[in-house]
């Protein structure tokens, strides 16, 4: 509790520093445009909210990463169990996915844009895919790193190839997923921002883009700000949700 | 040779494994070992010499390429609870549920209700001096604790065969001679058939009644086998297990010297 208490009360003097720090370099060295300070910047953040755009901002590019994201991650899950447990599917599929390894998700846009449009449609499916396809690497890569003895156990413990399935493959691979969806997760926060920039109204990364038309620096800053917020609050939800639900898989 | 009914038999057993790329080896050429219903049989032999592969075979894991293995007369195709296998690492229990949970695994997969499966479960922790732990995972047990988890799950599926693939070879050796002993005592209470491989001499003729040496690889089958009638608990200061220590050795340090001359001729 104790050195719990310590860390806490460095990481908010850290902060603090880094802001004071920010703030005196910005008045003494830069005008407003080229970097704003600490204070210009939360003065901006205020106005805007005021005005109920910054909120609505915030929620839909929200909104667009958790569809893509829960879905994407379920739909992971799913191939990437499919795909490691069906070892003749591996030659057919270790190919292509090794090729499409290397290209981000937002190299799509332009084909995702003429297939599902410019509303929010080809953002679910860019972000999904983003999910999708970490989500799915890791959970194959889990399913192949099943130790042998472990199947071995099950089949002559009297499990079916089903039971082998969900009670040893599935529980193997578990901390795999979910490395998976941290990852997919950040991912997920990159391609909205790219997706919002290119192709949209509204959200945090339209918010950063157009304050640049309009030389409002501190208003990009507000952008980026609260885009760390959001991934540092997603980051620490999933890491509670895993601490309170998932844990026994950490013994694995 | 065995005069007693054989239960488990090896009859002509060939195997052939082929590693990527390479032409394939004979592991195993016309293995034949007959086994009795309640016997303690030890398979003993240097490295590579396709002991566990036998114990694979048997197990169901992997098939032969000719003969036959059969338990009781039915012919061997897939693993079953009738042969539970005990293996040599800990990375067959399962780390996301507890040491009872463990112990249940066989007999939820069976169906049998979770009241039911407790019960059972936490009496076969205590038979195998578990009693109190059953609540903590793998990874927060000793070496011998998880070994003693693997037999306990094992024994609660009511097994008669249990096939154990060198279980106690990563143990330190106190904690080794004490499981030697404890599983000398569960075999003779519940007189299961026992295969045990391992390449401890001393630990072969503390556990066996017969002991069955096999050649060195490739193409590996039984050398020579020796029936042990030391009385119980066995003692390794007894001077008749000193003179059977040293009978085994020699036959076991021809076959090692093989090897070696095999590879320095290769060299």
């Amino acid at each position: 509790m104790n050195t719990r208490y310590r860390t806490w009360v460095r990481g908010t003097l850290s902060v603090i520093a880094t802001l004071i720090l920010w703030e005196a370099i910005a008045r003494l060295f830069f005008v407003s445009a080229v970097l704003p300070a600490p204070s210009a910047i939360i003065r901006e953040m205020v106005a805007y909210a005021a005005t109920g755009r910054l909120g609505f901002d915030v929620l839909m590019s929200v909104q667009r990463v958790a569809v893509g994201f829960f879905a994407g991650s379920a739909l992971g899950a799913v191939l990437g169990l499919l795909l490691g447990s069906q070892t003749s599917a591996r030659w057919l599929l270790d190919p292509p996915l090794q090729f499409f390894r290397f290209i981000p998700p937002i190299a799509w846009l332009t084909p995702v844009l003429i297939w599902f449009g410019i509303g929010e449609n080809g953002k679910y499916v860019l972000i999904t895919y983003t999910t999708t396809f970490m989500v799915m690497i890791n959970t194959y890569a889990g399913v192949v790193a099943v130790q042998r003895n472990r199947l071995r156990a099950a089949r002559c413990l009297g499990a079916g190839p089903l039971q082998v399935f969900l009670y040893v493959i599935v529980p193997s691979t578990m901390p795999f997923i979910l490395t998976g969806m941290q990852i997919g997760m950040a991912n997920s926060l990159q391609t909205v921002i790219v997706a919002e920039m290119l192709a949209a109204n509204e959200g945090l990364g339209h918010l950063i883009i157009s304050s640049r038309v309009s030389l409002a620096t501190e208003l990009a800053y507000v952008g980026i700000f609260l885009l760390g917020v959001l991934g540092l609050l997603s980051d620490t939800a999933f890491r509670k949700f895993v601490a309170q639900f998932a844990w026994r898989y950490r013994f694995n | 040779m065995a005069s007693a009914p054989s239960y488990i038999s090896f009859r002509g057993v060939d195997f052939q494994y082929t590693s990527q790329g390479k032409s394939p080896t004979w592991i195993l050429k016309d293995l034949n070992l007959e086994i009795a219903r309640g016997e303690f049989y030890v398979l003993l032999g240097p490295s590579g010499c396709g002991k566990t592969t036998a114990l694979t075979l048997l197990a169901g894991f992997e098939h032969q390429a000719a003969g036959t293995v059969s338990v009781d007369g039915r012919t061997i195709t897939k693993p079953g609870v009738d042969r539970v296998v005990i293996f040599q690492g800990d990375d067959s229990l399962y780390g996301w549920l507890t040491a009872q949970e463990n112990v249940e695994f066989g007999l939820k997969m069976a169906g049998m209700p979770a009241s039911q499966r407790r019960e059972k479960a936490l009496r076969q922790l205590e038979f195998v001096g578990l009693k109190g732990q059953g609540h903590k995972f793998p990874s927060q047990l000793s070496g011998g604790m998880k070994q003693r988890i693997q037999i306990a799950r094992a024994l609660v599926c009511d097994s008669p065969i249990l096939l154990m693939d060198e279980p106690f070879a990563a143990l330190d050796a106190q904690t080794r001679a004490v499981l030697q002993d404890e599983l000398t005592a569960i075999q003779r209470k519940i007189a299961s058939t026992v295969l045990f491989i391992t390449h401890d001499i001393g630990e072969a003729i503390i556990l066996a009644d017969r002991i069955g040496i096999m050649r060195s690889g490739p193409a590996s089958a039984l050398k020579e086998e020796i029936t042990i009638d030391l009385p119980r608990p066995r003692r390794r200061g007894d001077p008749a297990f000193g003179a059977l220590y040293d009978r085994i050795h020699a036959t076991l340090s021809e076959e090692v010297d093989k090897v070696m001359r095999r590879e320095q001729a290769a060299a």
